[in-house]
Order: structure tokens, then C-alpha cells, then sequence
């Protein structure tokens, strides 16, 4: 599909944008731009403003913030003024006003694009994995810690190897032994 | 020519290094003093030699020697002063020198600066740090190359990206690479303990001293990297959880841990394995992250083998991973915790392990969020995206986890579960944290937040940090107290519980400050010339959009009169910045930053011909500045707690060396 095509390219120019700003091994770097695609258009039409009070603003809020710019790193196509995320924008827009919810949206969306499109896996099939891996270490910690640190308190000796102190007060008993 | 000597500077280093290796471990093996110093002097030659090939790198930046690849690929003539410098560990090859460079610097700096009383440990310090640095030096003369030429010489360079023309990238890097490098110190005391088969008397002052080094830059580096996506990227924000970021904050993460496990090992000489481990981890997750966010395999697992970097990390990862772990495995069990009597009981030290668990926990979350792309695409072949919604659902949790363990953590007693006046403090301490929290939520006005769950997290979470604040303040003065208010007594003996305490009251302001993401409030408007914009008590009025030409871009600023309450604050710019070599769009963004919040102001749009109309995006971002401080409260602990002569000094069960 065109669409997909269209990624592809895109992906391959952030990979090597990416490649370059990988150079800054921890600098914060979301919303780096594929070549081309920052900034506002160089027309002179004024971009679509994006509503930001009531019930359908807050639903294209909802939206927007839970799909992912697709030419940037960790940004919401609500937070990127990428030339495609205001086109992605502009579709949620149209949904909004055209009444459909918030589901339905995601849906045409995830259809077109893969669950990729989704700022976090959805909690079906192989991604429950990306979930159930946080809440199992935070279920399961606390009884593991228990196990390796307060049941064990008693065990000392491994491999043969004792503490100093265990090999001096074994000497002293076996002294007062001797002595007696 | 110069470019050359750098280049051969580089593969002497390198040879330098495998030699100071392999004499390290024979010194150890034969015990020979002599050969051990000899690998010392190795290594010192190595670090001079890298600097020299540094400065010589500098020379052509400055010097404008477009015949060196790097330069022409991240510098241009009209590039201003500062850029050109910082063009140094601005891309691939030359962040990668920077990173060396400063390990063989602090490599150097710990051989140096050794205590006596480990002595005996030396030499496999020596060799696992040199061991690290001739891999990394490896990779400076072969695939990572920054003097590598290019004929004929340009006469202009490509030019930097204009996203990192920012003076955060002047201290930004530098500061997170010391962090990272210095991380290696306590990794190779740790390996050297193991491999010894013992702690040394001095290890746990030693290596106690880098960690804490290392926190405070690592502090600083991620905070000001926070503090730079915030000015230039235009998107109101300081945190994304994008890979970069988290491959920062996981290394951080455990250094916090190892220091946590260290004060365990200092009292009562439990968790040293733990200890152990948590410095090899720190310093494996710094290089780790180096190798996800370089190798490419962060944007798809496809892209990975495209650069030969990849492969080589990857590789020199698992061995250092597998050697590690053999020696632990052969090691570990002569490294023994002492016969120390009642412990692990409602006491310290396991509110010192709960605390790991909170802070290993959420090291595996991030890291789990980072890697789950890539293992997805690479098990099921369907690519997926792992972004903020998704750690932001878990790291809440965590942060009211880590607040309350903070606060009760902190009065408890070691071995006992009494604590004298706890429950008094605990009362108190509660009563004295309402007025404060009511001062927070009253002038940072909490209660405009529009949806009930977000108000209702900054309500708990406020009155739960200014709780946790002066639980640690009536602790603090508890001692004091016991002290009969002789505060220069107390601070003589106990800088480590004083920096602990900066440092854990700078967390909490940071807690506090994060808890203003909750807020959102933005609005969106197209404004004609002259025509005004009313927003959370702002009257913002629009004026013109003014074209200025800078050194080597061209701004279009939007002007914009802030008045509130009648009053005129002045008048803010956010802009866009063309730049002349790549033709990009950049946000300058529009600041006016008060203690409370930020107004944040973006240029979305504008009108091209006459520059009457243009379209802003206007936030209020609450208690930002909160973050920033918690900054430099938090690296203050760290550094105060740094020069406590007493923490580590007297290990009370470690077999003497020099027996």
C-alpha cells in the first residue's frame, strides 16, 4: 500500500536522523524531524486551529495524545507540528466532529497503520506481554525479596567458605575445650 | 597532517591500553609490584595521549579543516564560537571520543588517587578498566573514526544541526558522559573485589566517593538534557520517556540503588554482593544505552546491522556481561556477609531493601519499556510503539512507593524496630506538612486543574511530599537535638546523613514539581495584529511578527505584550528560526517563567507577506521551575555528602589485607 510505502521512507530517513543524534547519547532528543518535514508549510495559509475547550475538545485531546507522531521520537501527534501529524490531526478532527468515539477512531487508525500508530501496545495478544511484565515484577518482588534476603538470614556458609568471626569463635570454643 | 598524528595518537593509545591489560593481570597473578606500576604508567600515557589527540581535534575545529570528514560533516563557516567547539561531541565519532576521553581521564585520576588500603586490588582495577578503554579505543581508530579525511577539502562544512545550536549542548554532554565514565570506577572496583575474592578495608570509602560523583553528574546531565528539550523543542515538555532519555535515567537509577546498598554494607555489612552487582550494572547500563540509542536497533531491529557499530557493541557487551557474570559466579560466594545479630527485622536496613526493590523495579519497567519494540518486532514481526501513556501508567506508583519508604525509611533505626519519638514525629510531622501542602496547592493553584482524577494525584501527592519533607526535617532536627543544638558538632560527624538529607529534600521538590504535568492547560489561537488573547489571568496581546537576521539563521519572532492583573510583564518572542544551511524551521520558543508555573508560548504559523496574523500555542506548565531547582538541591546533597570522611572509613568485618 501507498501508506505503508510512504513509512518506509520515512522510517529509513529517521533512522539515519536518528543515527546522527544518537551522537548525543542521552540528550533528551524527542521531535527529531526527518529532513524536510519540520516547520510550517511555506505557504501562506494559517494552519487549522485545534479546538481545546468542550466535550469534543477534550475527546480530540484524548485522541491525538494517545497516537504517536510517525516522523518523531516520543511525541503524541498532539504535541508534533509535523507536516503528517497535523494531517493525522486533521483526520481525528473530522471523526470528532463527524460523532464518532473514541474507539472507533483508534480503530481507523490501527487498520490503516498497525497497532505502531499507538503511543502504547494495546493489551491484546503478544502485547499483553509489554503489561503483565511490570505488574508480575511488582507482584512478584516483594515475596522474591523475602525469600533471598529474610529466609536466608540464617544461612551463611556456601561452598565451605565461613565468615572470620564463625573460624575465630570456633577456635575459642575449641580452646575452652582444650583448657578445661 | 595534524589529522594523522591524532589518528595515530589514538592506535597507540590503543596499544597502550592492551599492554597496561595484560601487564595488570599478570601483576596481579605474579603479584609483581613493579609490572602493576608499569600498567599504571600505561594507562597515564594513554590519557595523555588522548588529550593531546582531543586538543588536536579542537586545533581543526577552530581551525575550520574541512579536510577531516567529521568537521565538514558538523561544522560550517558561520558557525559561531561556541558551536564550533561544542561541534566536537556533536555526531557519532566525536561524542564517541569525548566518552573515551573522559574514562581514560578518570580511569587515570582513580589509579592515582588510590587508597593504601587497596592496595591489593589495584592491579585488576587497573586491567578492567584498560580493558574497556582499548575496546573503546579499538573502535576510535576503526569504525568510529573522527579523523578520518576527505579530498579535496571543502571550503564550507554541512553545517550542525540547528537543534543542537543551543548553549545547554555546551554543558549537557559533557556533564552525562561524566556521569556515565566516572560509573566505571566503582564497575571495576567491584570486579576487582570479586576477582581479589574479598572488600578490601578502603573499597567501600573508595568506590562510595566515585558513585557519588557520578550520581551528582548524572543528576545534573539528565536534568540539564530536561532543561534543553524544554527551550528547543517547542513541545512544552522536559521528559518524553523516548529511548535516549531512559537510556540515561537506568544508569541513574542504579547508582541511586548502589548508594542505597552501600549504607547497608557500611552499617552492617550486609548486601556487599548486592553492592557488587549494582556497580557493574550502573556502569553496563550506561554502555548499554550507548549501544540501543547508536546502534540504530532503536528504530527497528532491521536498521541494526546498517552500521558495523552495532554488531561490535553488541558483541563487546555480551562478553563483558559473560566474563562479569563468570567471575561472579566463581567469586561470589567467598564475598560473606558477618554474623551480625538481629537484622532484617522492621528496622533500616529493610526499609533500605524495600527502597531497592522500588528502584530496581523501575529500572526494569523503563528498560522493559525501552526494549519491548524491539524484542516485539523481532519475536512476532509486528512493529509496536512504547511512549510516555505507557510508563507514565506505572511510574506514578513508584514515586508514591519511593515518597513514603523516604519518609518512614528515613526515622527508622538500624537492627531495632523502636524508634525513639517516632510516632511523635510521625504526628507532627503530619500536622506541620498541611500548612505547607495547603501553601502549595493554594499559590501553585492546584484546584484550576479541570479533570477530577489529575486533581486528585496532585492533591495526594502534594500533601504526601510536603509530609515526607518535614518528616525528614524533624528527624534531622531529632539529632540535632540529641546534639544539644551544636549543629557545627553535628556536621562534623555526620555529612553524609546531611548531604542524604539535601539530597532526599531535593527529590521531593522534584516529586512535587512533576506532579504539575497533571495541570494541562493550553490554548490555541490565531491572532491579527493588535488583537489580544485572554489565558489563565494573562492578557496576551499580539503585535507584529519581526524577521531578524542571527549569525547563521533568520528568526521570525511573534511579539507578544503580557499583561496579568493590569500589570505589564513585558513582552515575549516566541519564534521560528530558518537556518541558512539546512532550510530548517526551528522553534524558538516564548518563556515568561514565574515560581509557580510557566507561560510557554509556541509560533505555530504565521502570515508570511505581511507578518499581521499569526497562530500561537499558549501553555501553562505548573511548577517547572520546581524541577530545575530540585537540581541543584539534589547535586548539592550529593557533593556534600561526598567529602563525609567517616562513611566507609572503618568496615567492620572485612579482612585485612596487609595481614
Amino acid at each position: 500500500m501507498n501508506h505503508l510505502q510512504m513509512n518506509g521512507r520515512i522510517l529509513r530517513a529517521l533512522a539515519r536522523a536518528l543515527l546522527c543524534m544518537a551522537a548525543l547519547l542521552a540528550a533528551p532528543g524527542p521531535g527529531v524531524l526527518a529532513a524536510g518535514e519540520s516547520g510550517p508549510s511555506d505557504s501562506n495559509e494559517i494552519k487549522k486551529i485545534w479546538p481545546t475547550e468542550g466535550a469534543k475538545g477534550e475527546l480530540f485531546h484524548e485522541v491525538a495524545g494517545q497516537l504517536r507522531c510517525p516522523t518523531c521520537t516520543g511525541l503524541s501527534v498532539l504535541d508534533s507540528d509535523a507536516r503528517f501529524s497535523q494531517q493525522i490531526k486533521e483526520i481525528v478532527l473530522e471523526q470528532v466532529e463527524g460523532g464518532k468515539s473514541q474507539g472507533e477512531i483508534l480503530k481507523y487508525f490501527t487498520e490503516r497503520y498497525g497497532v505502531w500508530i499507538l503511543r502504547s501496545p494495546p493489551t491484546t495478544g503478544f502485547n499483553i506481554l509489554a503489561w503483565a511484565l511490570p505488574i508480575a515484577i511488582l507482584l512478584l518482588g516483594p515475596p522474591a525479596v523475602w525469600f533471598f534476603v529474610w529466609r536466608r538470614r540464617r544461612v551463611v556458609s556456601t561452598m565451605g567458605v565461613r565468615p572470620a568471626s564463625d573460624i575465630l569463635r570456633e577456635m575459642d570454643t575449641r580452646l575452652a575445650e582444650l583448657r578445661r | 597532517m595534524l589529522a594523522d598524528l591524532g589518528f595515530y595518537l589514538l592506535l597507540l593509545c590503543c596499544i597502550s591500553s592492551i599492554y597496561g591489560v595484560l601487564s595488570a593481570v599478570l601483576a596481579a597473578v605474579w603479584r609483581h609490584r613493579r609490572l602493576y606500576r608499569s600498567s599504571r604508567l600505561a594507562l597515564t600515557g594513554s590519557c595523555v595521549m588522548a588529550v593531546v589527540a582531543a586538543g588536536i581535534l579542537v586545533y581543526s575545529l577552530f581551525q575550520r579543516d574541512y579536510s577531516i570528514a567529521y568537521i565538514f560533516k558538523n561544522s560550517s563557516n558561520d558557525l559561531p564560537q561556541i558551536y564550533t567547539l561544542t561541534a566536537f561531541w556533536c555526531s557519532l565519532e566525536g561524542s564517541h571520543f569525548l566518552w573515551t576521553l573522559l574514562l581514560t581521564v578518570y580511569a587515570t585520576l582513580a589509579l592515582w588517587t588510590y587508597n593504601k588500603d587497596n592496595e591489593h586490588i589495584m592491579p585488576y582495577v587497573s586491567a578492567s578498566l584498560q580493558a574497556v578503554l582499548a575496546w573503546m579505543f579499538y573502535l576510535l581508530i576503526s569504525y568510529s573514526d573522527p579523523f578520518v579525511r576527505m579530498f579535496p577539502a571543502q571550503a564550507n562544512g554541512q553545517g550542525m544541526n540547528a537543534l543542537l545550536q543551543n548553549p545547554y549542548m555546551a554543558i549537557h554532554p559533557p556533564t552525562l558522559f561524566t556521569g556515565y565514565t566516572a560509573l566505571a570506577i566503582p564497575a571495576a572496583y567491584s570486579v576487582a573485589a570479586l576477582l581479589y575474592g574479598d572488600i578490601t578495608e578502603g573499597w567501600l570509602k573508595t568506590t562510595r566517593r566515585w558513585a557519588l560523583y557520578a550520581w551528582c553528574a548524572l543528576t545534573a546531565g539528565i536534568i540539564l538534557g530536561g532543561n534543553w528539550a524544554y527551550a528547543e523543542l517547542g513541545w512544552s515538555g522536559y521528559w518524553a520517556w523516548d529511548p535516549v532519555e531512559n537510556s540515561s535515567l537506568i544508569p541513574w537509577i542504579f547508582c541511586t540503588a548502589l548508594l542505597h546498598a552501600m549504607i547497608v554494607q557500611d552499617k552492617l555489612g550486609h548486601l556487599k554482593r548486592l553492592s557488587l552487582v549494582l556497580a557493574f550494572l550502573a556502569f553496563f547500563f550506561s554502555f548499554f544505552g550507548t549501544f540501543i540509542t547508536r546502534s540504530g536497533v532503536i528504530s527497528s531491529v532491521h536498521s541494526f546491522a546498517e552500521s558495523p557499530i552495532g554488531p561490535n557493541y553488541l558483541a563487546f557487551l555480551a562478553s563483558m556481561l559473560l566474563v562479569v557474570a563468570l567471575v561472579y559466579g566463581f567469586r561470589a560466594p567467598s564475598i560473606l556477609p558477618p554474623d551480625a545479630e538481629k537484622v532484617w527485622g522492621v528496622s533500616k536496613e529493610s526499609a533500605l531493601v524495600i527502597t531497592q526493590f522500588l528502584l530496581l523495579t523501575l529500572a526494569a519497567i523503563v528498560c522493559v519499556g525501552t526494549l519491548y519494540p524491539i524484542v516485539s518486532e523481532a519475536i512476532t514481526g509486528e512493529r509496536t510503539t512504547v511512549q510516555a501513556p505507557y510508563f507514565n501508567t506505572f511510574a506514578p506508583w513508584i514515586g508514591l512507593g519511593l515518597t513514603v519508604a523516604i519518609s518512614v525509611g528515613n526515622i527508622m533505626r538500624y537492627q531495632t524496630n523502636k524508634i525513639p519519638g517516632g510516632l511523635r514525629l510521625l504526628v507532627l510531622s503530619f500536622l506541620a506538612s498541611l500548612p505547607l501542602a495547603g501553601a502549595l496547592i493554594y499559590y501553585g493553584e492546584v484546584m484550576a486543574t479541570k479533570k477530577a482524577f489529575n486533581l486528585g494525584a496532585q492533591l495526594v501527592g502534594l500533601l504526601l511530599c510536603s509530609w515526607s519533607i518535614c518528616c525528614l526535617s524533624g528527624d534531622l532536627l531529632g539529632r540535632i537535638k540529641t546534639l544539644r543544638w551544636n549543629v557545627k558538632l553535628f556536621l562534623s560527624r555526620n555529612l553524609a546523613y546531611f548531604g542524604g538529607y539535601i539530597a532526599h529534600i531535593g527529590l521531593l521538590i522534584a516529586i512535587a514539581g512533576f506532579l504539575g504535568n497533571y495541570r494541562g492547560l493550553q490554548k490555541i489561537a490565531t491572532l491579527r495584529s493588535g488583537e489580544s488573547v485572554e489565558f489563565f489571568g494573562y492578557h496576551l496581546t499580539f503585535d507584529k511578527v519581526e524577521t531578524t537576521e542571527e549569525d547563521n539563521a533568520t528568526l521570525f519572532s511573534g511579539l507578544i505584550n503580557v499583561q496579568r492583573n493590569g500589570l505589564d510583564l513585558g513582552v515575549i518572542r516566541p519564534a521560528r528560526s530558518k537556518y541558512v544551511t539546512t532550510g530548517n524551521m526551528n522553534h524558538e520558543i516564548g518563556l515568561l517563567s514565574t515560581f509557580w508555573h510557566d507561560l510557554y508560548v509556541t509560533l505555530s504559523d504565521f502570515d508570511r507577506e505581511t507578518g499581521k496574523k499569526a497562530t500561537f500555542e499558549f501553555h501553562i506548565n505548573a511548577t517547572v521551575r520546581f524541577v530545575w531547582i530540585a537540581a541543584f538541591v539534589m547535586v548539592f546533597g550529593g557533593l556534600i555528602a561526598i567529602f563525609d570522611r567517616y562513611r566507609g572509613a572503618k568496615s567492620r568485618d572485612t579482612v585485612r589485607s596487609d595481614a
